[in-house]
């Protein structure tokens, strides 16, 4: 049992939006880009996963440990970066720092410090001074202080530049070189885990759509592209999503192979992006 | 050594840095027993995912390119047969296809080619 | 929990130096003869009662519980560390206010100051003790702006309840009955009626704390 994160059909619901049968797992040493639109219920499963909120039914286990009956051993081996700042902003960096540093047994300042200094964070300044990029540096340097092993990211890129963006994944691999830690990260911004994931959990309206090793994934899905001709009542079900113009089609397919077996040489097949596979399916899910 | 990635390529990446390091080894850039980077840095140097590094470091090792001793990394193979005969392999398709090169720009037809490597086979022997 | 209770010391450094001026006014406007057996409790009850609602008003202000509750420590903490955070702001309501009343003693500026007693701190508790019963389970049931609003609905009824109460009873309780419990009551030694009234609060809550705890512990942030 290698799991660091395993959560197994996890049920909320809120009346008018409900997390449906959720189950996904993530190996340690590994990144997993956790996507899906807005709403789609990504946030509210970091929020059961840190106990926010409370489940209806399923398991959520971390470190092979129940969140729920073991949350202070759990939680102080997380470290949790949300996509606003939740801190008290009249506060200085250094002052809010010493509130949380004095809740985790493991908490090094000598680490802390060192992130300040690369992320040209100055320690007195106050957090409500600070630009939201800079909000989420200290953030993530707060998070990664107490040598915590899972990283559980909300949108820490959302409204973030490239170059920030691309620093925070730069930051996630070196903490990787620890085969022992894990990250979890949840974005709409898929072009940044088209790099950086290691495995992809897909959700939308609640519902789990795909999750899998971003390889596998890749390698089984396809942008196909093709003429309208080639489209009828049987054909079009093979798709998952698709995008009809006055020239042709493009589509998804969840199955390279056999759309390939299909189709032959009459349609262009295309590694798809991580953002194709969302986008076509959110579409599909619409029209269907 | 230099890898480089090309994303855009329909050849998956994991294939794309086996192919690298094959034409290292063969070309002797990467000698036996030297270290390959950990499956972690490369990833990250390359930034890509730790599971598709993984993935070409197993085909080498399946290919009896590497070796993997656990706990201190991989290494490059002492040279067995087949990764011997495929290296003479390789350097041989290399010369050919030099050939067939120089051949196409003067504009010489397959089967004089054939014609000619049939000749100088035979004269060997 | 101390932790918890620290930081909600360390979110409102400003909050002292507002007690430490209210302070001043507090002995300059209301020392006469009507206020002084009353200020220093008056003086307490008000700083604890701005510490407690501050604290809040950060926790609001940035949804801070998202923060805290992600942090290593269990929800029941959190409602704790507030009701003995209140008891923190009480104590340091008492050594604000007994403070600036000793000095003006010390100093000799003339004002009809008395020095801080065992009554004023038992008193003082109590009170807070009491509203902090009313006020906690409805501020973690109805979050922060509803239950300030409800908070001063209570503040006045404890403050105008009282004298509406008697003048209730001299209406329409016969004269003889209440004039009994008055003398009832007037009988009753000091110290006892005062561990009373502070067991009857610490019952309270106690009673608050559970009901509380019930509420936070199904609560989702």
């Amino acid at each position: 049992m290698d799991n660091i994160l395993e959560i197994r059909n996890l049920k909320k619901d809120f009346g008018d939006f409900a997390l449906k049968d959720i189950s996904f797992s993530l190996e340690k040493g590994y990144i997993m880009g956790f996507i899906g639109p807005n709403g789609a219920g990504k946030s509210t499963t970091i929020k059961l996963i840190m106990n926010l909120i409370r489940r209806d039914a399923g398991e959520i286990e971390v470190f092979g440990l129940d969140n729920r009956e073991h949350e202070l051993t759990v939680k102080e081996r997380i470290g949790f970066v949300y996509d606003e700042s939740h801190y008290y902003e009249e506060l200085t960096i250094n002052e809010m720092k010493r509130i949380i540093a004095r809740f985790y047994k493991q908490w090094d300042d000598s680490i802390f410090n060192k992130y300040l200094r690369e992320f040209g964070l100055q320690p007195d300044k106050k957090i409500k001074n600070l630009s939201k990029g800079m909000k989420m540096k200290f953030s993530l340097a707060a998070a990664i202080s107490h040598n915590a092993e899972l990283i559980i990211m909300d949108e820490p890129t959302s409204g973030l530049d490239p170059i920030f963006r691309n620093e925070i994944l730069d930051i996630l691999r070196d903490l990787l070189q620890d085969e022992n830690k894990g990250v979890l990260f949840s974005t709409h911004i898929t072009t940044d885990l088209d790099k950086a994931a290691d495995y992809i959990t897909f959700i939308h309206n609640g519902e789990l759509v795909l999750t899998g090793s971003k390889e596998s994934i890749i390698e089984k899905y396809g942008v196909v592209k093709g003429g309208q001709e080639l489209l009828d009542r049987d054909t079009r079900k093979e798709f998952l999503g698709m995008r009809e113009t006055g020239f042709g089609f493009e589509a998804l397919t969840g199955n390279v192979e056999r759309v390939r077996k299909l189709f032959g040489g009459s349609v262009i097949i295309e590694r798809p992006s991580l953002e194709d596979i969302m986008l076509y399916t959110v579409r599909g899910s619409a029209n269907a | 050594m230099k890898i480089i990635i090309s994303n855009s390529s329909q050849e998956p990446i994991y294939e794309q840095i086996t192919k690298q390091f094959k034409d290292s080894i063969i070309r002797g850039e990467l000698s036996p027993g030297e270290a390959l980077p950990s499956i972690r840095n490369l990833a990250k140097q390359l930034q890509i995912s730790v599971i598709t590094t993984k993935r070409a470091y197993e085909e080498l090792e399946k290919e009896g390119f590497i070796e993997t001793v656990g706990g201190k990394g991989s290494f490059v193979s002492g040279q067995n047969k087949e990764l011997l005969k495929e290296i003479r392999l390789k350097a041989i398709e290399e010369k050919l296809a030099e050939a067939v090169m120089e051949g196409k720009a003067l504009d010489i037809s397959l089967s004089q080619l054939q014609d000619m490597l049939q000749l100088l086979y035979e004269e060997g022997e | 929990m101390l932790n918890l209770v620290l930081k909600d010391i360390l979110i409102q450094k400003k909050s002292f130096l507002i007690a430490l001026i209210y302070s001043v006014f507090l002995f300059a406007i209301f020392s006469n003869e009507v206020f002084r057996e009353a200020v220093y409790i008056m003086g307490t009850v008000a700083i604890a009662y701005i510490m407690v609602v501050t604290s809040n008003a950060y926790d609001d202000k940035y949804k801070s519980e998202i923060i805290v509750n992600s942090l290593p420590v269990k929800r029941k903490s959190v409602v704790l560390s507030k009701y003995l955070a209140a008891a923190v702001f009480v104590a340091v309501g008492l050594i604000v206010v007994g403070t600036v009343g000793a000095v003006i003693i010390i100093a000799g500026i003339p004002l009809p100051v008395r020095y801080i007693n065992l009554y004023d701190t038992v008193f003082a508790l109590s009170l807070v003790a009491l509203l902090a019963s009313l006020y906690y389970p409805l501020y973690f049931r109805f979050g922060y702006a509803l239950s300030r609003m409800i908070n001063m609905v209570l503040f006045l009824a404890l403050f105008f309840g009282p004298s509406a109460l008697v003048g209730y009873v001299r209406q329409n309780a016969d004269y003889g009955t209440a004039q009994q419990l008055a003398v009832c009551l007037q009988d009753f030694p000091s110290w006892a009626l005062g561990t009373s009234v502070l067991a009857a609060v610490m019952l309270l809550t106690v009673v608050s704390a559970l009901i509380s705890l019930k509420i936070y512990e199904t609560k989702d942030f």
